[in-house]
């Protein structure tokens, strides 16, 4: 037991429940650095996969992941309900994950010397060549959709995986996003309807 | 027979819990006497739950397990510094073996050269030095001061140690090399280290 919260060898095992999140919550407000690892034990995943599939970079997704609890663990005080320290990290991660991709779009527009045209290029890891989501789906209906994920509209990407993996309130993803939660909305609801019809076999 | 898009729509708000009054009744009413429709919904439902389990199983334990002591490494030295110590850059020299991260470093101006120095067996264990030569991608307002080594896979038993840190901080960008040594015989089996640079 890690501060009151079944843990065992650092990893979560099984359902926690809000009042644990909010129990850990309120003890590393104390300064209980064990009890903010169990948050990280708790949403480390999910974060990991919000943020992978907003960066397509298994890398930059550890590294602001990582970012991201540190982050939250300055800011706690300013969760106003500890139970819902869950979204509230995933807003934190989508926005620096967000952050992360315009700075890199801004940077590979910078001329750099036509030699280098290859290289930069391939600065963006091919996804397939450490692909957790292939290497680690649990069935072939999931490695699909991982797929069908990634051929999606990147503003319907962006909404659906916050909304639907990140569980971000859709008032958070339209602030993160820069547009309404209608639509939001929208986005979410018309990517899942290509995933829908795009997957039918799977479903 | 397919379904307008307004109704798929209000399928979906039903499965998020947002369809309210008279819209969630009226649908229920045709879920009740549509199977077509309690099919589509059904398949909206499946499509979620997959979703959801994406973000569950994505990344493999070693990983996380890295990362989360990273995370509380990072905080510890925060709470022992009493400030916060901004890192400058993360260098993992195993990716100087592949032509794409070599692109990447190049893009972030880190310049990373590790190169094997010396390997010896005594009392039946090998060791490796491995040295890294590193640029900071940006110059740090004070002295580097210090280099953190974190294990990534195999995990062993003994950590790395540092055996020099020869940052030379005259220069407006900083550079200078890192030896460490760490098990294994070759270049390749030392190099799984993460290394990340604080400015203290």
């Amino acid at each position: 037991m890690v501060s009151g919260v079944s843990i065992q060898d650092g990893e979560h095992h099984g359902e926690t429940s809000g009042d644990d999140v909010a129990r850990l919550v309120q003890q590393a407000l104390k300064g209980d650095l064990k009890a903010f690892e169990g948050l990280v034990s708790l949403f480390q995943r999910q974060a990991n996969a919000v943020v992978y599939r907003l960066l397509n970079n298994v890398d930059d997704a550890m590294e602001v992941t990582q970012d991201a609890f540190v982050k939250a663990y300055d800011k706690l005080s300013t969760l106003s309900n500890p139970r819902q320290f869950g979204p509230w990290l995933m807003r934190i991660a989508g926005n620096l994950a967000l952050n992360r991709r315009r700075a890199r779009a801004l940077r590979t527009t910078v001329p750099i010397d036509a030699g280098d045209e290859e290289e930069r290029g391939s600065s963006i890891k091919d996804p397939s060549a450490y692909s957790p989501m292939q290497n680690a789906c649990a069935n072939e209906a999931q490695a699909a959709i991982a797929a069908a994920l990634e051929d999606l509209p990147e503003i319907q990407r962006d909404a659906l995986v916050m909304f639907s993996i990140g569980k971000v309130p859709q008032k958070d993803v339209a602030k993160a996003l820069g547009c309404s939660v209608e639509a939001v909305k929208w986005h979410v609801f018309s990517a899942r309807k290509k995933l829908k019809d795009k997957l039918a076999g799977y479903l | 027979m397919a379904l307008d898009e307004n109704t798929e729509f209000e399928l979906t708000q039903y499965l998020d819990g947002q369809l309210k009054g008279a819209r969630k009744r009226r649908l229920q009413r045709r879920l009740d006497q549509d199977p077509l429709l309690r099919q589509e919904l059904a398949r909206y439902g499946a499509l979620e739950g997959n979703l959801a389990e994406l973000g569950q199983v994505e990344f493999p334990d070693a990983d996380c397990r890295l990362q989360r002591e990273r995370i509380i490494a990072s905080l510890e030295r925060r709470s022992l510094l009493g400030k916060p110590a901004r890192r400058l850059t993360i260098l993992r020299p195993s990716f100087v073996f592949s032509a794409a991260t070599a692109a990447a470093a190049i893009i972030a101006a880190v310049m990373l050269w590790p190169a094997f120095t010396s390997s010896e067996s005594s009392g039946g264990a090998a060791k490796v030095e491995l040295a890294v030569n590193v640029v900071l991608p940006e110059p740090p307002s004070s002295e580097v001061e210090s280099v953190i080594v974190f294990r990534q896979l195999p995990q062993e038993e003994s950590p790395p140690r540092v055996e020099q840190v020869l940052m030379q901080g005259e220069s407006e960008v900083p550079s200078g090399t890192i030896i460490v040594s760490a098990g294994g015989t070759s270049p390749e089996e030392a190099a799984p280290w993460m290394f990340e640079f604080y400015e203290l």
